[in-house]
């Protein structure tokens, strides 16, 4: 009897270890300050940074990119595989799995997803991300819970496409889709029960203009280590402010419970209150993100200079990038040389080589200074050009400053123009009526395949020249070993090329970089496990897991 | 009345010899003194990029004041000719000044300044396309002196002493000179000392919209647009002694102005 008593005793004691701790961690809301509103619910549309947020909550892809490892994970794939010759992923599902309003997800639904995606009617943003070779990935079904994606030439980071594309419920948009009317569907005023999604929310409640609340997903697939369903919060709301300022006036006056995607000068302004008001502070580190001036290198540029790289070396080589990082980003920042952050870890090259001092780059390349200290070019005229700003975003007109300062030490004149984003952006890409502009980039992802566009002279977003042909031997280099890049699954070899590619621009400096804002977020105390990322939305990637610690 | 005069004038002494005054160029960088408070070198403290203040406030005088009165004069000086001659003239002239006076009333002149700022290339200097806005802008400003002047003329000249020197052969000119004139003056300086401030305040508008000087010319506009930041509010409350400047400028031009108009009522 005495030993029967025992034994039950250890297995309530046993009981309660795993169940009191996963039972604490359930319940409440988290409340997330945002600076805009999401524009819409649909998933193949909303491609803002605010509507995507959101979205992540309400929808699941088959596979994602795990935002720590930046490896690729299962989500609503049980598991996947590439075949040897890098063609074809066989993506198996898992089981039971179903989407919000409780219908089941299906190999049917993920046909479906990808048929909308490819339709040149929808024009989804995706359409041509989800092409290799030039032509659309071959979606079908391989059994009940099986699908299979063809591509038409072997692709490095084949099942990295799949990462990110929410499978869209065919019960609920395929009427739509038929009629033709999928654009207007689950816009910012759809009512909460006409949305269904396979993420870890649903939507409850939106308030256009100040807030937003999504529920548990009673459906959702996940569940934590001792087999509790996710997620652990009840619910997630997220309130919409007006700007940066009101978004951190928000959170210390205690009615957010997270704020991030803000510079260091709010990083300070929460810093010197963190303690009174129970806010837990921290710097992640460099992004993804790089600002950058850049040079108008396309054909017909007005500005001859440009074109060599002794004078875009001795600019880069003049920038005073750790005054940028300290002052404009109050030292929440980290300087870089070239396009690729440490964020990226193992893509990341390494520190660039330290560059030559920029009078005797110049002098070498046959300019010459005036009385005055102003420089000449080789044929006797001086040296100046214009320089556009982002108007709206101080960190650009402070970094203007500083560039202006630091080029008029070697004798160049710099007219910085604050323009108003959307002019700045049409003169870069549409107009290429510029001399160099300050910009910044965020990678869609760390592998070598998200920089495809943005570096080879076929890629619509080479913003230094969008010309689309390879002008300089350099150009030319990049372009050879990108696409041996993309066509090997040799991972080292893509790893070594791909460091090649930073060297040649970091050499060349078609683009001047100079720092990658460090990623900040504020949380109150108490909520757990909130974790930033690198890639994906990089704070509510994992919000599934994140719960409030009893006191 | 006479301490915001004082206070007027010093302030624009002090703009007028900004060079004099200070101790660094107002673009100059102490890229180690960044966010210094008041002391002995910089007695206004610096901004963000180590700059001095003080210099900034000065030297942004410059800019903000004198674009302010070029504008206020230009907008002064056009309604002074197009309401006389309407005024003076009636008919056909004066329905016509009269329409584009209701056009130019009408004018969204932000909108207006905006697309006139897009339409300058780029290589265009800051101070040449600044300068060309403020005129813009005074320039399109004519309407309501215009309608004002128009007003007093029209009424003026029905007057019996107009009337009797016009029986005793007074011209057009010498009725002009006169008679006309210097009635409007009061009114016009009344106006004038309410319109100096709106364009000080157009230029901070256009300024802290990042559309005015770039960053290393100061204005006060860009001086009160670099503390629109919590942290800047909340550290460096240095930053904000351009807004107490400005508020103050603001204060005398108002009371002088209505000293100006009770000065006028009484003289009736």
């Amino acid at each position: 009897m005495e030993m029967r008593l025992a034994k039950l005793w250890r297995e309530l004691l046993l009981a309660t270890l795993i169940l009191v701790p996963a039972w604490s961690q359930s319940g409440g809301r988290a409340i997330v300050v945002q600076r805009s509103e999401p524009r819409g619910f649909q998933p193949v549309y909303s491609v803002d940074e605010p509507s995507r947020a959101v979205i992540g909550l309400l929808h699941a892809p088959l596979l994602r990119i795990h935002s720590e490892t930046q490896e690729t994970e299962a989500v609503l794939a049980a598991s996947w595989k590439v075949s040897p010759d890098g063609r074809t992923i066989t993506v198996n599902l898992r089981e039971n799995l179903r989407f919000s309003d409780g219908a089941p997800l299906t190999v049917a639904d993920v046909l479906f997803t990808f048929a909308v995606h490819q339709d040149a009617a929808v024009a989804s943003p995706l359409r041509e991300v989800l092409q290799v070779g030039g032509k659309p990935l071959v979606v079908t079904a391989a059994g009940p819970r099986r699908a299979q994606f063809q591509m038409a030439e072997p692709y490095a980071a084949g099942e990295r496409l799949l990462a990110g594309v929410a499978i869209l419920p065919r019960h609920r948009m395929e009427a739509a889709y038929q009629q033709g009317q999928f654009r207007s569907l689950w816009g910012l005023g759809a009512k909460p029960s006409e949305l269904a999604g396979a993420g870890p929310f649903r939507l409850k409640l939106v308030e256009p203009g100040r807030r937003m609340v999504l529920e548990r997903n009673l459906h959702y697939w996940k569940r934590d280590k001792a087999g509790k369903p996710l997620p652990y919060l009840d619910e997630m709301e997220f309130l919409f402010t007006a700007g940066e300022d009101a978004q951190v006036a928000r959170l210390l006056a205690g009615e957010g419970d997270l704020a991030a995607s803000f510079g260091g000068g709010s990083y300070r302004a929460i810093e010197s209150h963190r303690e009174r008001r129970g806010i837990r502070l921290l710097d992640a580190g460099p992004s993804l993100d790089y600002t950058f001036l850049l040079f108008n290198l396309n054909p017909g540029g007005k500005r001859p200079w440009f074109a060599q790289t002794a004078f875009r070396q001795a600019v880069s080589a003049a920038m005073d990038r750790e005054s940028i990082a300290r002052l404009v980003y109050r030292g929440r920042a980290s300087p870089i040389r070239g396009p690729v952050t440490p964020a990226r870890l193992k893509w990341y090259a390494g520190p660039a080589a330290p560059a030559a001092e920029p009078r005797r780059l110049l002098s070498a390349a046959g300019y010459r200074w005036n009385g005055e200290g102003r420089l000449l070019d080789p044929t006797g005229a001086p040296v100046s050009f214009t320089l556009l700003v982002n108007a709206a975003n101080p960190a650009y007109t402070q970094t203007g400053a500083i560039v202006e300062e630091d080029l008029k030490k070697i004798g160049i004149a710099v007219q910085v123009v604050p323009m108003e984003f959307r002019s700045l952006v049409d003169r870069v890409v549409n107009r290429k009526d510029y001399d160099a502009a300050l910009m910044a980039l965020r990678p869609g992802d760390v592998d070598p395949a998200a920089d495809v566009n943005a570096w080879v002279s076929a890629g619509r977003t080479r913003l230094w020249n969008l010309s689309g042909q390879a002008l300089h031997p350099w150009e030319a280099s990049v372009d050879e070993k990108m696409r041996a890049l993309m066509a090997t699954r040799d991972q080292a070899r893509r790893r070594r090329l791909f460091h090649e590619v930073q060297r040649i621009l970091e050499q060349e400096a078609p683009m001047v970089c100079l720092v990658s804002p460090n990623l900040l977020l504020a949380s109150r105390a108490g909520l757990e496990n909130v974790r930033p990322g690198t890639i994906g939305d990089l704070v509510l990637w994992n919000a599934d897991e994140w719960y409030w610690r009893r006191q | 009345m006479k301490a915001c005069l004082v206070f007027l004038l010093a302030i624009h002494l002090l703009a007028a010899m900004a060079g004099f005054v200070t101790a660094y160029p107002p673009a100059e960088q102490h890229r180690e003194n960044a966010w210094e408070a008041p002391g002995a070198r910089f007695p206004l403290g610096t901004d963000g990029l180590g700059r001095d203040q003080w210099s900034r406030l000065v030297h942004g005088a410059r800019i903000s004041l004198c674009s302010g009165l070029a504008a206020g004069v230009l907008s002064a000086g056009l309604g002074l000719l197009l309401g006389g001659v309407a005024g003076l003239a009636g008919g056909w002239v004066d329905r016509m000044v009269t329409r584009l006076m209701e056009l130019f009333l009408a004018l969204p002149w932000m909108y207006l300044l905006l697309a006139a700022r897009a339409f300058f290339p780029l290589e265009t200097d800051a101070r040449v396309v600044f300068t060309a806005l403020l005129l813009l802008l005074g320039a399109i400003g004519w309407a309501r002196p215009a309608r004002l002047v128009r007003g007093i003329v029209m009424s003026v000249k029905e007057r019996e002493s107009v009337l009797a020197a016009r029986g005793f052969g007074a011209g057009q000119w010498y009725l002009l000179r006169r008679h006309i004139v210097p009635e409007t003056l009061p009114a016009l300086a009344t106006y004038l000392s309410l319109a100096i401030p709106q364009y000080v305040a157009a230029e901070v508008t256009l300024s802290f919209l990042g559309l005015g000087f770039s960053g290393s010319t100061p204005s006060w506009g860009s001086l009160v647009g670099s503390m629109g930041s919590l942290d800047v509010l909340t550290d460096a409350w240095w930053m904000g002694l351009p807004v107490v400047v400005l508020a103050v400028v603001f204060g005398c031009y108002s009371i002088v102005s209505s000293a100006l108009a009770e000065t006028q009522r009484q003289g009736r």
